[in-house]
């Protein structure tokens, strides 16, 4: 039991990055139709300005709000330079310029800084440990589960209670009515990836903290996970991308955890097996919304 | 006031307009009848700038409001309660007479929501319900008082009695007199021309997108044979 | 026939041999220039166009993009190496690797063929999941399935050490057990090549390519969309096997960054550059795209050197090159170099315009006293009451007009029909067959063929090939009562100097013809037609009159024609049925219906609003 209880809260840990990651993905999909594969690479810019700031001398107390400011910045960088060219175009093309964002800013920070991996240091308490009824949880899970919730419920209280969360559900529900409305194209899509790049800020920070390395590809992991996450909660839903990142966090501990050791190196495979018959099942992932077809 | 020459659209499979031309008087009531595909909805989805035109003007106040967006067409005075409603289904009564209210001052928006709820006592009863479970009448007066929202001097409604019950459809033109009475110049199209042209002062007919007919609406009214002109089936 | 032939073969193949031929000669003259980098660089460009044109097969026909191919080849290449390699070796590398795979050793082609039905395997599991979220929640999300199968065998295999040795060392083959020499990988490309070219011309590549322009039209055509999207993949991954193969069996080794992400990259630069909607088109991107990268590479090394430049040349410029170019393309030329044309086409066109048009077309058999029949068919939206109770029925032979205002619920009532939404209440029958439940490609090979009211053409392909697709259809299911020739169609309702045009370049009267013959080419026992005037020209709907009747008696159909246009049902129809508000207000002949005053009240409202 105690055993399944760690496993559990790490899961958590583990599940709430995916879950942050996740959310930031939908709110961009819900506006403009975008799986942002070029996502990750508000970590990997990050994940350089980590490591300057760390370098330079600074502590994480500097350096996690100058990530999440970075990521937010990011976001609505590229934005501006690239996804504003091809909006409204069909799914595939805003889908590959987005792959085409992931290699240029890659290939920059592998041309222009270094193509190996740098370390910064991690914070001190990463791997401590704290004693709840008996059992030995680690620090970082809770703060990470801790700080999760409290982002998603800022989150929550802003789609709910701003006039921009209003019109951001708005525009995901019905776009061109919400134009018609008066709500500005331009307005509502920067303001869907300043937040997005905040929810991926919030995400790097823990990534960063528990991977402690700079490289030209440090997004691609937890984006891949994001994703993962994103399509098995459903792909046009909020509430669907957060269930779908917890859910892949235990279900990925979970495996490795239990599974006997021999086979153990099949936790993937297992997970991709699991995915598909998931969607064979439910093919509009777990929250599904409606889609009408429409003749 | 609203000044519409030659416009002419090309959207793929849409229904096209061909070269329509229409004028709005301030304080008018102007019809636009036509059966289905003549090209009322491009109509008014032009003018508010959802749609651009491969040809023509459209001027409004004698300015050139051709290529503007609809939230600039919002802040000039104009608005549109489109075809079909077009609510916000999964979001509240309140905040889909927010999202319409967001070319109003901030400062403004409560007190502009409140009078709307006093115009549609029903809202004011339904404001936390999400939008998808009103009623097709409560839906309609939702439609109507979001266009309101930005307290427009030129309203464009499309086909707003389309699915209602009798009894609602006499609400909805009853409306329609009020909000004129109130001073609100109207451009409305709608299936149910008989109606229509009780309380229009002017009526364009469109057929394939084309404005084929324009007359007072008492001349249009006073047709025998109006069934046939509207259908195309008597020339 | 000698004309036949060279269309259908000659042309199409032989334009991509020369295209092979011209590769080919061009890598090795690169090669022989230069050391034997060069020479590897060249095998791997030709191993790559096989892996490029096996994306193609998948990609191009289907429309879904796919990231997760090189995940297909990763396992492809794992099941080769562990195939191929010495036991000796393996014994010291993976001395622990489960399923007796350590003593197992094969042959190059028996691996690959076994590698080939592994892959194949888990396509079609994999397979069934994409088909599935095309239909229900997009292409996207479909695309997105791909990417996690890429990205969690990556995982896998760099997780699960006791089989593939894991990140760092993987799976080497011993000296002299690799590939020696390229007569393997020409076979392959050619074959590869070939493969796709004529897939892509193949009846079930047509039928593909039309689910993938507009898969509700395919459906209602009588294309079970499972089986095409379904042969594209297993074909699609069966050639990328065979690429994964040789490129394992030439370079020697296998690790899990193999096939990856940069090579994923790679491959799907190739076919974006190139045009992902022909073959020509990959064997272009392949070339435009290793020339790119070998020259950035080139400009990047220490030996070249270009002043005020240099900041620029260095290690990672050809990484840089590739997602620039992917960037460059999306926004300027997003279908590519050279979008869906094939090397041959201009060959092949001047071919076909010298045909001579066709007889006029002969008509079907007789039918019997075949009729559509509804039975008081109800479909509610939520609380609302779209079709109420409706009944009608249609006869072969007959010409009947189903007309009603805006939002009467006409359109619906034909989705009801044809199986696209599934009706609350009722029952609805053509002759014996009970419809209900079946879905709409079924009721298509039953016999009933519908048109749109907002055209859905197979856009990107042309006039002949969209109406190709219900008669490789009729061809298959309805053998009694196929349309012998698809050109007499096409010339009698004047679509035949249009025949080689796209369908999405057509003008708007020839793509209405267009829906109606495409619909008649199923040879159904009752055409629906929605709107077949919507937004024509007065002169052009009286012409559409005529061409419906003529249609109509050429493959002896029932036919319920929907319209607004009372002027234009009235010259069609031999009774007409009038729906308002969901419910039939009346049935009769044209003239009783237009006096009807509950008619004229539901197309212009009541004067009395109690009434």
């Amino acid at each position: 039991m105690n055993v399944f209880i760690q496993q559990l809260v790490d899961g958590l840990g583990q599940g709430s990055i995916y879950a942050l990651l996740a959310l930031s993905l939908a709110v961009i999909f819900g506006v403009m139709h975008l799986v942002n594969f070029a996502h990750g690479e508000l970590i990997t810019i990050s994940s350089y300005v980590a490591y300057g700031l760390s370098t330079a001398g600074y502590g994480w107390e500097i350096i996690v709000p100058a990530i999440l400011v970075t990521s937010i910045i990011a976001s609505m960088a590229i934005e501006f330079l690239a996804f504003r060219w091809v909006r409204g175009s069909d799914e595939f093309t805003m889908l590959l310029t987005s792959f085409g964002v992931h290699f240029v800013v890659s290939a920059l920070f592998l041309m222009f800084v270094s193509p190996k991996p740098l370390n910064f240091p991690k914070p001190s308490w990463i791997f401590n440990t704290i004693k709840v009824f008996g059992i030995n949880l680690e620090i970082f899970d809770i703060i990470t589960v801790v700080a999760t919730v409290v982002t998603l419920l800022i989150t929550v209280w802003i789609l709910q209670k701003t006039m921009f969360g209003i019109t951001l559900r708005a525009a995901s529900l019905d776009f061109d009515a919400a134009r018609l409305m008066g709500v500005k194209s331009n307005s509502v899509i920067r303001g869907a990836f300043a937040l997005s790049g905040a929810l991926a800020g919030v995400a790097g920070v823990f990534w960063l903290m528990r991977t402690g390395t700079a490289k030209p590809d440090a997004g691609l992991t937890p984006l891949l996970f994001g994703v993962i996450a994103v399509i098995a909660g459903g792909l046009e839903s909020l509430s669907g991308a957060v269930i779908g990142g917890f859910a892949l966090g235990i279900v990925q501990v979970m495996l490795r955890g239990y599974l006997p050791s021999e086979i153990s190196g099949l936790t993937e495979g297992i997970l991709f097996v699991l995915l598909a018959m998931l969607f064979i099942v439910r093919p509009q992932g777990l929250v599904s919304v409606s889609r009408a077809e429409r003749v | 006031m609203l000044k519409v020459e030659g416009l002419t659209t090309r959207y793929g499979s849409i229904t096209g307009l061909r070269d329509a031309s229409i004028v709005v008087q301030a304080g008018e009531i102007v019809g636009v009848i036509g059966p289905n595909g003549a090209g009322k909805t491009t109509l008014l989805n032009t003018i508010i700038g959802l749609l651009k035109p491969a040809s023509g003007t459209i001027s409004f106040d004698d300015a050139d409001v051709t290529a503007l967006t609809p939230e600039a067409m919002l802040r000039r005075g104009v608005a549109l309660v489109p075809e079909q409603r077009r609510l916000f289904t999964e979001l509240t009564v309140e905040e889909n007479l927010l999202v319409a209210g967001i070319t109003c001052k901030a400062s403004d928006r409560h007190e502009r929501m409140r009078e709307i709820k006093e115009l549609f006592p029903v809202l004011g009863e339904r404001t936390t319900m999400l939008a998808g479970y009103l009623s097709g009448g409560e839906a309609q007066q939702l439609a109507i008082g979001r266009g309101l929202m930005s307290s427009p001097r030129l309203l464009l409604m499309d086909e707003p009695t389309l699915g209602l019950a009798p009894n609602l459809i006499s609400t909805v033109f009853d409306l329609i007199a009020r909000l004129r009475e109130d001073g609100t110049t109207l451009l409305v199209v709608e299936q149910n021309a008989r109606r229509l042209l009780e309380i229009a002062d002017r009526v364009y007919l469109l057929r394939t997108g084309n404005v084929v007919s324009e007359a007072t609406a008492d001349a249009f009214r006073g047709r025998e044979n109006l069934f046939d002109v509207y259908m195309g089936t008597s020339e | 026939m000698k004309e036949r032939l060279l269309d259908r073969w000659v042309l199409p193949l032989g334009g991509q041999l020369v295209l092979i031929v011209i590769l080919v000669v061009g890598g090795l003259v690169y090669a022989a220039m230069g050391g034997s980098g060069r020479d590897l660089l060249m095998t791997q460009m030709f191993i790559n166009a096989i892996l490029v044109v096996g994306l193609q097969v998948y990609i191009g026909n289907t429309g879904v993009l796919s990231f997760g191919h090189m995940g297909f080849a990763a396992i492809g290449g794992y099941v080769v190496a562990l195939l191929v390699i010495d036991p000796v070796v393996k014994h010291v590398i993976i001395p622990d690797a489960p399923f007796g795979i350590v003593d197992i050793q094969m042959g190059p082609l028996a691996a690959t063929v076994v590698a080939i039905l592994v892959v194949v395997f888990v396509a079609f599991f994999v397979g069934l999941g994409l088909i599935r979220s095309v239909r229900y929640a997009g292409a996207v999300a479909a695309t997105m399935i791909t990417l996690a199968l890429l990205f969690l065998v990556r995982e896998m295999a760099a997780n699960f050490v006791t089989l593939t040795a894991g990140n760092r060392s993987g799976l080497s083959f011993g000296p002299g057990q690799g590939l020696q020499g390229k007569t393997w990988i020409y076979i392959g490309l050619v074959f590869a090549v070939l493969v796709a070219r004529m897939f892509r011309e193949s009846r079930l590549g047509r039928l593909a390519q039309a689910m993938r322009d507009d898969d509700l039209a395919a459906r209602a055509m009588g294309v079970n969309p499972a089986i095409p999207h379904m042969a594209a993949l297993l074909l699609s991954v069966a050639l990328v096997t065979v690429g994964a193969s040789l490129r394992v069996l030439s370079l020697g080794s296998m690790t899990p960054n193999f096939f990856f992400f940069d090579f994923t990259l790679l491959t799907l630069a190739m076919l974006i550059v190139g045009g992902r909607g022909s073959v020509t088109g990959s064997l272009v991107g392949v070339a435009v795209i290793t020339a790119g990268t070998e020259v950035t590479r080139v400009l990047a090394g220490d030996s070249v050197s270009v002043p005020g430049l240099d900041w620029l040349l260095r290690p990672g410029l050809s990484a840089l090159f590739l997602g620039s170019a992917m960037l460059g393309f999306m926004l300027l030329r997003p279908q590519g170099i050279l979008g869906d044309r094939e090397v041959e086409d201009p060959l092949r066109r001047r071919l076909r315009k010298r045909a001579t048009p066709p007889e006029p077309p002969t008509s079907l058999p007789e039918l019997g006293d075949v009729r559509l029949v509804t039975h008081n068919i109800t479909v509610r939206f939520g609380g609302f009451v779209a079709v109420n109770d409706v009944s009608l029925e249609v006869g072969v032979g007959e010409v009947v007009g189903l007309i009603g205002p805006n939002g009467a619920g006409k359109t619906t009532l034909i989705n009801a029909i044809t199986g696209v939404i599934q009706p609350n209440d009722g029952t609805w029958r053509l002759g014996d067959h009970d419809l209900a439940g079946l879905p709409s490609f079924q009721v298509a090979r039953l016999g009933i063929a519908r048109t749109f009211q907002n055209l859905r053409l197979f856009k990107s392909l042309t006039v002949r090939e969209n109406i190709s697709v219900p008669a490789i259809v009729a061809a298959r299911h309805r053998r009694e009562r196929t349309v012998a020739d698809v050109d007499a169609l096409i010339f009698a309702v004047g679509l035949w100097d249009d025949r080689e045009s796209r369908a999405g370049d057509i003008n708007y009267g020839a793509a209405r013809k267009l829906e109606l013959v495409r619909a008649a080419a199923l040879a159904p026992e009752i055409l629906l037609l929605d709107e077949p005037t919507a937004g024509m020209w007065e002169a052009d709907s009286v012409a559409m009159v005529s061409q419906i009747r003529q249609v109509a008696s050429w493959i002896g159909a029932g036919v319920l024609v929907i319209d607004h246009d009372l002027h234009f049902i009235t010259a069609i129809c031999d009774r007409i049925y009038v729906l308002d508000q969901g419910e039939i207000i009346a049935h009769g002949s044209a003239e009783e219906v237009r006096a009807d005053s509950r008619v004229q009240a539901a197309y212009l409202g009541t004067d009395d609003p109690t009434g």
